[in-house]
């Protein structure tokens, strides 16, 4: 399949009068694990947010598999910065994840035990069966982030948006993670992540957007991912830490 | 002196119970979105509808006295938004100036408004009056199932029950979509949650508990109702299920420990006068409250001494 799971045109967001990202255009192939690289405060949560319809955006035009997001927000799931969540909420890891069929159960269906099962199947693709269980408060940063992807991929979405799912997380669960985005690649879904890790790109996905308030590049990573355009996306004093990498 | 039970303590019982769960089941969403100063701004905004409903209607049955109420709590609950939207305020600071300006507006109007009837009305609405709630016929626990009798029990009872069913049972139909907004408000709205009607219905329902309360605790320490019992139970398990049950007894069980404290302990340490019971039951869910958490942390330095020993 060739056509464009998202398109952005001339897009500009602004918070209180302060730009945020500024006349974005760029384009996310479907059924391709894609990239969003830039450094903090590029823009890069603020960009996924107008992506779901969640902020007002200034001017510009998003289209998710031809539509508008808040059209399409039932294809889409979101994964969004652990950051954000209050961990010491009273859940364990069984409730959360089932937060994802909410959506699809509306108030009054019964929770039946056809739901119970793909809740436990969810669990056991992110390999945290053994923690159905366990309050979220006691986990650590990595089986959070498994919880939140095993929370997503109940809802079975075709877009999947997610923020940072790498951060701070231990090597095992990093590469649960891998394998489940590409698998769920394989089952024809897109997917767009924030990522920080620039010694992981080449590996992880097919395709990246660089960006710092506006895109300095987007496409294949093979053909984009070069290091004059990290450059101009990071600026040539902050990239010491690359060259350590290789 | 247990004799007139019926007559005197039977409806003041129930009134306070039903308040204080109501006040309570909600108080429970309100600690997890970290908004418990919201029942307290609520309890406050209140005053001005009050007082409105008065002057427009020219009356304070219990329902204009709602309307008015209502209509108050979800303005201020608007007015904190557009505050949060338009200025640099956080939260906590929006709801202070509102309750704050709400409030004075309200004891203004009641100063510019002739002070007689409405005066001890608002008092009333501000510090309880659950002493007073007598049930004439009330004779035995047979009186209930007496059509006559029952036409003397006092609105406010009924009152109570009626707001406690419509929220309990609300609640209950909205479990997913309050618990989900909750935890994860983004990712809920993605999933075709109405977030904005769900945090709306939350103020109302805020509203109305803190609104049938008046008669009961009083609207200053009904937000003791609110968060203490919820608090309590917080820091003692980590099951949502079982917070909300815990704090539903620990409700319960201030609101009737508390008025028979305050009704008949003096009297039987020999004082002449009772105490009052609103700041009695607030009392006591203070001390529920501090219970827990030395409860709580005597667990921690246990584990942690336990800890050290291995
Ligand atoms: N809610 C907000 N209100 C005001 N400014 C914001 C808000 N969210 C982000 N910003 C600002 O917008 C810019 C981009 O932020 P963000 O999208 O979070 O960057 P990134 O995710 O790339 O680190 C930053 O300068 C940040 O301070
Ligand atoms: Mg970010």
């Amino acid at each position: 399949m060739s056509a464009d799971a998202i398109s952005v045109t001339e897009l500009t967001v602004d918070y209180d009068g302060v730009t945020a990202i500024k006349d974005v255009d760029f384009a996310v192939r479907a059924e391709k694990l894609t990239a969003i690289v830039g450094p903090n405060g590029a823009g890069k949560s603020t960009l996924i947010k107008a992506l779901l319809g969640l902020i007002p955006t200034r001017t510009g035009s998003i289209s998710c598999f031809g539509t508008l997001p808040k059209q399409y927000r039932k294809n889409i799931s979101y994964v969004p910065q652990r950051a954000q969540i209050d961990w010491e909420f009273p859940a364990n890891v069984f409730d959360v994840v089932a937060m994802g069929l909410y959506g699809e159960l509306g108030l009054l269906r019964r929770f039946s035990s056809a739901h119970k099962d793909r809740v436990h199947s969810a669990l056991m693709d992110v390999d945290m069966a053994d923690f159905a269980a366990r309050q979220i408060s006691q986990l650590s940063g990595g089986q959070q982030q498994r919880v939140f992807l095993a929370r997503s991929i109940i809802q079975d979405a075709e877009l999947i948006l997610l923020d940072e799912p790498f951060g701070g997380i231990d090597a095992k669960s990093e590469a649960v993670i891998v394998d489940i985005l590409r698998s769920q690649k394989q089952n024809g879904k897109s997917i767009v992540a924030v990522h920080h890790d620039l010694s992981t790109v080449k590996d992880y996905f097919d395709d990246i957007i660089l960006l710092n308030k506006t895109v300095t590049a987007f496409g294949p990573v093979n053909d984009v991912f070069t290091k004059s355009n990290i450059e101009k996306t990071y600026g040539v004093s902050n990239l010491d830490f690359l060259t350590g990498r290789g | 002196m247990f004799d007139d039970f019926f007559l005197i303590s039977f409806v003041p019982i129930l009134t306070g119970l039903f308040s204080a769960l109501s006040c309570t089941l909600v108080g429970n969403i309100l600690i997890l979105r970290k908004q418990a100063m919201l029942s307290d701004t609520i309890s406050h905004v209140v005053l001005p509808g009050i007082v409105l409903s008065f002057l427009i209607f020219g009356n304070l049955g219990p329902y204009f006295m709602l309307v008015g109420a209502g209509i108050a709590g979800l303005t201020a609950v608007g007015t904190i938004a557009v505050l949060r939207t338009y200025t640099s305020m956080d939260n906590s600071a929006a709801m202070a100036t509102t309750l704050s300006v709400f409030f004075a507006a309200g004891v203004l109007m009641i100063e510019l408004t002739s002070g007689g009837n409405v005066h001890l009305d608002v008092e009333h609405a501000l510090y309880g009056n659950l002493e007073s709630l007598i049930w004439i016929d009330g004779e035995s626990l047979m009186s209930v199932f007496d059509p006559a009798a029952r036409q003397s029990i006092p609105v406010e009872l009924t009152r109570a029950i009626i707001g406690f069913v419509l929220i309990a049972s609300v609640m209950l139909i909205y479990w997913r979509f309050l618990i989900v907004s909750t935890f994860d408000r983004t990712f809920a709205e993605i999933s075709g949650v109405p977030v904005g009607i769900v945090s709306a219905g939350l103020a109302l329902a805020a509203t109305i508990a803190a609104v049938i309360s008046f008669d009961a605790v009083g609207s200053i320490i009904v937000v003791a109702m609110f968060v203490c019992p919820p608090a309590a139970a917080r820091v003692l398990t980590q099951s949502l299920r079982d917070q909300v049950w815990l704090s539903l007894l620990f409700s319960a069980l201030s609101a009737v420990l508390g008025y028979a404290v305050a009704g008949y302990v003096p009297i039987l340490l020999g004082f002449e006068t009772s105490i009052s019971a609103a700041g009695t039951i607030a009392t006591l869910s203070g001390l529920i409250l501090a219970s827990a958490i030395f409860y709580s942390k005597r667990q921690v330095s246990y584990d942690f001494l336990d800890g050290h020993q291995t």
